[in-house]
């Protein structure tokens, strides 16, 4: 089982400061997760350390447009997460070393999950009913 | 660079299925016996089924359709994963993993169970006098 | 930068079983930069966690990818699992990594095959498939399916597997294991295998570690880390070390996999040999997940990462997974700049990208 670790929250100006803690003490950044909530959007980093991460997490409001400093230049395995972020939720990320400009993800919709959140609940309609009866 | 033939580490493997009987089977003629828990297809017979609609309500696909008022029990077998939950799940025990493959489908189709099905009627037979 | 050509590598190519587009800036006939886009097969898995029960999701989950697909399934039951708060009985734990080391076996072997194909080397392309083929067998003697297992689900596994059938299994392991061998020795010794790999591709230690890179494509390069060391399941108990290798190109990145096999291999006989007897399942029946967590396994393509969130409803409120195959896009950018066009479907299969692994 994996070990219980801690989710801890940080501001927006927090954010680049971490990072820079994290890279002198030789972390390694594990990911990046986006999740679009209601108001905000919410974005999940974690570094690790011989087998132990530490996860933070930012808020970012939705208007103005979400911009989120970038991480590429301390760890430069951030500009894929980054690019993958910006591609699904719309997020800008000033200072991104690696730019792809919205082409890294060719989704058919573009920015598929900056919209809203709630989900459509879907109804499943059943594959026999609509069949002929045979 | 020149390199004798048997230096090459793969001339043994390939020298030895050159002369050995291929290890692939001829598939029409020769079929493969199942193994005993191989899932092959859901097979469903119809005698004992009360149409609870249990296996219907735990399908993940909703692949089965079960009406109690017409009794019938409907499945779609290319939406089917072969999760074997109603299998597990019904009581009468009508519902069962076949280890056979179902064959390939030419067309989407349903496969409905009606029970107490009623023939149409014999068509009457005219008398026709030969000439 | 007006001698530049741009070749499209992708979407569709002989090489790639999956689609991943490359743009390849080239002077010459050396790589300047590529430029990767994927999504086109994008399926929005992640979404369907939020509308159905977490339970019927276990399937969903399995089928993420068709080749590491146990071991998303069993990544997903662990983590509910521990929102839980429940664990898995201890035969369930063992079978699980007897199954996750099978199908890392397969996995590996499929690897091998499709990276001689890669190389233009046919004949060992389909041997490896003849041992992967005897691999595929014993999980469908064990399972019932081929490509997915369907056994893992939430709270333990669906089918016991008998200690009868389980000693036809470490039987047919020693055979496979002897088939084996023989195209072990090939990929290490045969030279056409070592002309196109060996110095292809570099990727230092450093490197391989600040870019993110996870899995075989990180320990090749001599950095040791097996997120199985974390003792999930039951890597815990038995006896084994991370595989590395030092020198970082796609030669060693072929050798760490061929190695993994047959570590493989012993692990799957060290549980066999002690597989606990007992409960396979406990019963999970009024519980809901709570809370949140980040959980990482070890796929045969590295670490996998799922971030599962719950509050005790039906249904998931978010489940993300970052596969091995997108943490390992930044390092294959960073091997492709300054190689030969030629070269470039070598690198690209060693990093094994699994496409739709990567778009959930």
């Amino acid at each position: 089982m994996n070990p219980d670790e801690p989710f801890n929250a940080l501001t927006l100006d927090q954010w680049v400061p971490t990072a820079e803690q994290h890279q002198r003490d030789g972390f390694r950044l594990v990911q990046m997760t986006g999740t679009a909530r209601a108001d905000h959007f919410e974005i999940l980093i974690s570094y690790e350390q011989d087998y132990r991460c530490t996860h933070y997490r930012v808020q970012i409001p939705r208007d103005p447009p979400p911009e989120l400093p970038s991480l590429s230049a301390i760890f430069p395995a951030a500009f894929t997460y980054e690019n993958e972020l910006k591609d699904l939720f719309g997020l800008n990320f000033p200072g991104l070393t690696v730019d792809y400009g919205g082409n890294f993800l060719r989704t058919k919709t573009k920015i598929p999950f900056s919209g809203e959140v709630t989900v459509k609940k879907e109804t499943r309609t059943p594959a026999a009913k609509s069949a002929p009866e045979t | 660079m020149s390199w004798s033939w048997s230096v090459w580490p793969i001339s043994n493997l390939v020298m030895r299925s050159a002369l050995h009987k291929p290890v692939t089977r001829l598939y029409p003629t020769e079929r493969r016996t199942p193994y005993a828990r191989t899932r092959g297809h859901i097979e469903f017979r119809i005698d004992n089924c009360n149409f609870c609609t249990i296996c219907a309500h735990k399908c993940p696909t909703l692949a089965i359709q079960v009406n109690k008022q017409d009794k019938t029990w409907a499945i779609d077998h290319s939406r089917c994963i072969l999760c074997s939950i109603c299998v597990e799940d019904c009581r009468e025990g009508c519902i069962s993993l076949s280890p056979v493959p179902s064959p390939p489908m030419r067309a989407k189709e349903v496969l409905t169970f009606r029970q107490e099905y009623e023939a149409p009627p014999p068509r009457e037979t005219v008398a026709v006098a030969l000439p | 930068m007006s001698n530049t050509t741009i070749v499209p590598f992708g979407p569709q190519h002989p090489v790639l079983p999956e689609p991943i587009h490359l743009d390849l800036e080239l002077d010459d006939e050396r790589v300047v930069r590529a430029l990767p886009s994927i999504g086109y097969v994008h399926r929005g898995l992640e979404l369907l966690a939020e509308r159905y029960d977490f339970i019927e999701m276990a399937n969903v989950a399995e089928r993420i990818c068709g080749i590491c697909s146990f071991i998303h399934g069993q990544g997903y039951c662990q983590g509910v699992e521990q929102l839980m708060g429940v664990e898995a009985p201890p035969r369930a734990a063992w079978l699980r990594t007897v199954w996750g080391e099978i199908s890392r076996i397969q996995s590996h072997v499929l690897w091998l095959g499709l990276a001689a194909d890669a190389l233009g080397y046919e004949s060992l392309f389909q041997h490896s498939w003849r041992i992967r083929e005897m691999m595929v067998d014993i999980i469908e003697e064990t399972t019932g399916g081929r490509v997915i297992f369907g056994v893992c689900k939430v709270g333990g596994i669906r089918k016991n597997v008998d200690d009868e059938t389980l000693g036809r299994v470490r039987q047919r392991i020693g055979e496979i294991r002897v088939a084996f061998d023989e195209i072990a020795t090939i990929f290490r010794e045969d030279p056409t295998v070592r002309q196109r790999t060996v110095g292809v591709g570099l990727l230092s230690a450093a490197d391989a570690r600040a870019l993110g890179a996870v899995g075989p494509v990180l320990r090749a390069s001599g950095v040791v880390h097996d997120t199985r060391q974390l003792g999930y399941a039951a890597y815990g108990a038995l006896e084994w070390e991370p595989i590395i290798e030092q020198d970082g190109d796609c030669y060693a990145r072929c050798l760490v996999r061929v190695r993994e096999v047959d570590q493989s291999f012993d692990l799957i006989t060290q549980c066999l040999d002690r597989m606990p007897a007992g409960e396979i399942e406990v019963s999970v029946k009024g519980k809901r997940p709570t809370g949140e967590a980040m959980f990482r396994l070890e796929q045969p393509r590295g670490e996998v990462c799922y971030y599962i969130s719950a509050s005790g409803k039906k249904n998931l409120d978010r489940f993300r997974v970052r596969t091995p195959t997108f943490a390992n896009i930044a390092p294959l950018i960073h091997m492709l700049g300054g190689c030969e066009l030629a070269d470039v479907p070598v690198i690209v299969l060693t990093i094994d990208p699994c496409v739709s692994c990567n778009e959930r």
